[in-house]
């Protein structure tokens, strides 16, 4: 999704921190949490060797695993509020690092390579098996929808995310994609080389609208934007109705958007 | 030598001046805006840049080399010279690795391809890193392949580097390489295994044991040539006499990175580049790097570090810069970020910045290059934006900052310190000795790190795996924390440490298990007899490093307690519990707080400034307890106050007074 050779510039601090603690928020970039909620357990042939569980789970003691796809789901089941259960057969996860190293890196970004990688585990489910099945999400969506989405549009093109709070903008990501892949990652900051007046931005939804033109002339045209208040925008992220609720902010002005909901 | 790096700085030409830098990439701009920037780091205080001079953007072809000649993007003799005319020194960073988020770390594609350049890993495959903007394999140190092609490039680069040495040049200091262990996969059996590597195993074996009958005799086993001698790949030990052969696996390593930079330095003295090299530490303690090790080398002068600077996470930036004011001949740090990378998980503001900085200022820190002063593409928050106006809020600070170092000569004093807590490599050789598995597969399928543990009952009083400085709950993390809590500062440097410069402190904490090198032992007893203080524990030893039975410090002492010996006195102390009765009264305070949230150090030179932080999230008060006035001189009343002083501070926030004697 994000080319090897991406460029990445003018980001206004202030702007990048705001789009920053938004992962927190979102869960915009949750491929990782710091704190995994997961359980794992580590046996060879069979035969445990170590189990690790996150802090609060009480898990019963195993010895022993001969179906390691069942125990998984079992052990899911068995204590709510994991987010997985991962059971690892040693010499498996051997295997699985060499072939993953022995991948060909060349042409690859490291999502390109992360994403092989999980493929390649998917393909030993006895020796490496996950309940629920391991599947990579980008703010709730599943992340290869998200890849052939962006495939998918004109080339180039470009999208924008304008948030306003407080009589300012909080929010204003702009990127650029091309060949299938985002080349440009920045801010309204890069509009300042084209001499447009980005420090002086009207401070409303309805108004920072303005600022699509000069990103479809000077980045690529818009395929989707969303511009909109702080207060939508913090309710779209974790609402279950994201259409809904944009549309009903659209009526109130408070939102505006084309390419999101087409 | 017209230039001169010792403990107290950075000498040119007999004239002391503060290794201050900051960061302009100079490929990153067009020459147009150059002068501009060089201009506005200027009127930040700042007379020294740095930058990389990354291999994979000066080969244009297979042996080819543009430095300005077709792409003026590339003109490095042009840059520099335009830095002598604007009166600005330069450290380079040549690499041959230098990262900064460029495909392949910054290699050529042609060479990091080349199977003959590459690090293995135990079961054969090519060792990737994954830590940077693309995966690459990650370079043996062992590669000669990869040492000539490194020649190739420092051929090219020493024509333009070698005329532009100072005092002819601006350039002071060549910063050889970054991440200088292994990229990150400092595991033990992950790397290197690679035949070259092999080799160098075997000759690192026989360079210590000599005769194979003196490793049959340590190993219980019946070599006849070192040429038989496999590199283990898991730790499989069931006895304790099976240890020393993992041990020196991980030691082995230590030998793999020196030997690396005796020949890079090597290769940069051959090639005429005569002023000082430096290396960039990672991030770690002890093993793999050594540290103290490379200065002793006549081609190393001196060891930074790299600091991300996180306020939220003072006491790991507090852990780095003790252990760097510890080990490094001139706390350097070489890359302290002003602003942060586009991915990092939070983006500081100016007050966290400042935060940071001046917490590595008061646990030691004395020389610095901040990284990205102009802005370059894939980070935020730099002073300097790529266009050379200044982002005022951030620019503001490094102007008051400035001020503040010049005016109380931060960069001349010192922090006043009496106190060491010493790692030891044998116990954190053992850490790392003793586990399994790599890190390929941890990260990417979020495996937990105990799992990379492995449990050797081997019948040991005291579990050296669990006396490592990453071990929850382990002796010199107590120490660390028990110093801490008594508001005493301290330096942590590891067992490497010459005496001379062990003499330097009153007092010094050591780890010990049940088994210690017997030269070792006698070390820091000879530090005892010379008059300071040693305290050590929870075992006490009964062997020497190859499982011998042998013990020094056991003959000195027996039973928890203290006990004087020549003009000093030992401490065994098994627990913390019973460590105030014993060894409080070592430790005098000349300033005092009633308040044990708060981080307190002493600098001493032309001015005697006290350090005061709060690393916690909400508003602190303290009571300051000096013999002398105090008077505030960085976020501090200015008034001269006597006796004691009621001070509030700010979360996360330093305060600095000065001590009016």
């Amino acid at each position: 999704m994000i080319a090897r050779d991406v460029e990445i510039v003018d980001l206004r601090p202030g702007i990048w921190r705001n789009l920053i603690s938004l992962m927190d928020v979102s869960r915009l970039s949750d491929i990782r949490p710091v704190q995994p909620n997961i359980l794992s357990i580590l046996h060879h042939s069979g035969k445990v060797l170590r189990v690790y569980a996150p802090a609060g789970f009480r898990v019963p003691t195993i010895e022993q695993v001969d179906d390691p796809q069942e125990l998984a789901k079992k052990l899911y089941y068995q204590l709510p509020g994991l987010e997985s259960v991962q059971i690892l057969e040693r010499d498996s996860l051997m295997l699985f690092s060499d072939q993953v190293q022995r991948m060909d890196w060349m042409p690859s970004d490291m999502e390109d390579f992360a994403l092989h990688a999980f493929h390649l585990a998917g393909q030993d489910p006895a020796g490496l098996s996950f309940f629920p099945p391991f599947s990579w999400k980008w703010n709730g969506f599943p992340l290869e929808e998200v890849r052939t989405w962006l495939a998918s549009g004109p080339d180039p093109c470009a999208y924008f995310l304008g948030v306003v709070r407080d009589g300012a903008p909080w929010l204003t990501l702009i990127l650029r994609a091309a060949e299938k892949k985002v080349r440009l990652i920045t801010t309204i900051d890069y509009l300042k080389r084209f001499d447009v007046p980005v420090e002086r931005l009207p401070a409303s939804p309805k108004d920072l609208a303005v600022v699509c033109d000069s990103i479809h002339a000077h980045v690529a045209p818009i395929r989707a934007a969303l511009i909109c208040d702080y207060m939508v925008f913090a309710k779209l992220l974790t609402s279950e109705e994201k259409r809904r609720d944009l549309m009903l902010a659209a009526a109130d002005g408070l939102a505006s958007s084309f390419g999101i909901l087409e | 030598m017209a230039i001169r790096i010792d403990s107290n700085g950075l000498y040119l030409d007999g004239r002391r001046i503060p290794l201050y830098s900051g960061s302009v990439h100079y490929w990153r701009y067009s020459p147009n805006t150059w002068p501009t920037l060089l201009e506005r780091i200027k009127e930040l205080g700042f007379e020294i840049i740095q930058s990389p001079v990354p291999w994979g953007l000066h080969e244009s072809g297979p042996g080819i080399f543009d430095f300005g000649e077709k792409n003026p993007q590339k003109g490095l003799p042009q840059f520099l010279d335009l830095c002598t005319k604007a009166g600005i020194l330069a450290i380079l960073r040549p690499g041959p690795f230098v990262g900064e988020d460029m495909p392949f770390g910054g290699f050529p594609l042609r060479v990091i391809r080349n199977s003959a350049v590459w690090a293995l890993t135990s079961t054969g495959a090519p060792a990737l890193s994954t830590r940077y903007a693309t995966p690459f394999p990650i370079p043996s140190y062992a590669s000669e392949k990869f040492l000539q092609e490194v020649g190739k490039f420092l051929d090219a680069l020493a024509p333009v580097l070698a005329s532009r040495q100072y005092p002819d040049g601006p350039v002071i200091l060549c910063q050889m390489n970054k991440e200088s262990a292994f990229m990150g996969r400092t595991q033990a059996y992950d790397l290197d295994y690679c035949t070259e590597s092999i080799t160098l195993f075997r000759n690192f074996l026989s360079e210590k044991y000599g005769a194979i009958e003196n490793l049959n005799t340590v190993y219980a086993t019946k070599y006849s040539a070192y040429s038989e001698i496999a590199a283990p790949k898991r730790c499989e030990a069931t006895v304790q006499r099976d240890i020393p052969a993992y041990l020196d696996w991980v030691e082995y390593k230590e030998y793999l990175i020196r030997r690396f930079y005796q020949r890079l330095g090597g290769m940069f003295r051959d090639r005429g580049i005569s002023i000082p090299l430096s290396i960039d530490g990672p991030s770690i303690f002890s093993t793999p790097m050594d540290s103290i090790g490379l200065q002793k080398s006549l081609e190393i002068t001196l060891t930074g570090m790299e600091v991300d600077p996180n306020s939220s996470d003072y006491p790991a930036l507090a852990r780095q810069i003790r252990y760097l004011t510890g080990t490094s001949k001139l706390p350097f740090v070489s890359k302290f970020g002003s602003g942060n990378s586009w991915f990092a998980p939070r983006v500081s503001s100016p007050h966290e910045e400042e935060f940071a900085i001046l917490s590595a200022v008061m646990h030691g820190m004395t020389a610095v290059n901040f990284h990205m002063l102009a802005e370059g593409d894939r980070w935020v928050g730099a002073p300097i934006s790529r266009d050379g106006a200044f982002r005022e809020e951030f620019a503001d600070l490094f102007r008051h900052l400035h001020s503040f170092f010049v005016k109380y000569g931060v960069w001349e004093s010192k922090k006043n310190c009496r106190t060491l807590v010493v790692l030891s490599y044998e116990l954190e050789r053992y850490h790392l000795a003793a586990s399994t598995m790599n890190y390929a597969y941890l990260g990417l399928i979020r495996i937990p790190a105990v799992f990379s543990e492995v449990s050797l009952p081997l019948g040991f009083q005291i579990d050296p795996a669990r006396q490592s400085i990453y071990e929850e709950g382990s002796w010199i993390q107590e120490a660390c924390g028990f110093l801490e809590n008594a508001q005493v500062e301290y330096n942590l440097s590891d067992s490497h440490l010459e005496l001379d410069e062990m003499t330097k402190y009153d007092l010094v904490f050591l780890p010990t298990a049940d088994f210690m090198d017997l030269r070792e032992q006698e070390k820091f007893l000879e530090f005892a007899d010379r008059g300071g203080h040693l305290v050590f524990g929870p075992g006490l030893p009964s062997l020497d490093g190859r499982m011998n039975p042998g013990s020094i410090l056991k003959n000195a002492i027996q039973i928890p307690g203290t006990q004087t010996r020549g003009s000093g006195k030992i401490t065994y102390l098994p627990a913390f519990d019973a460590a105030k009765e014993l060894i409080t009264a070592d430790i005098p305070n000349v300033v005092l707080l009633d308040n044990p949230d708060l981080r307190l150090t002493i600098r001493g030179g032309s001015y005697n400034l006290v350090f005061l932080a709060n690393p916690t999230t909400a508003n602190q008060r303290s009571m300051i307890i000096s013999s002398w006035p105090l008077r505030g001189v960085w976020n501090a009343p200015e008034e001269t106050q006597t006796g004691s002083v009621t001070t509030e501070i700010g979360p996360h926030t330093v305060q600095v007074w000065e001590v009016l004697k």
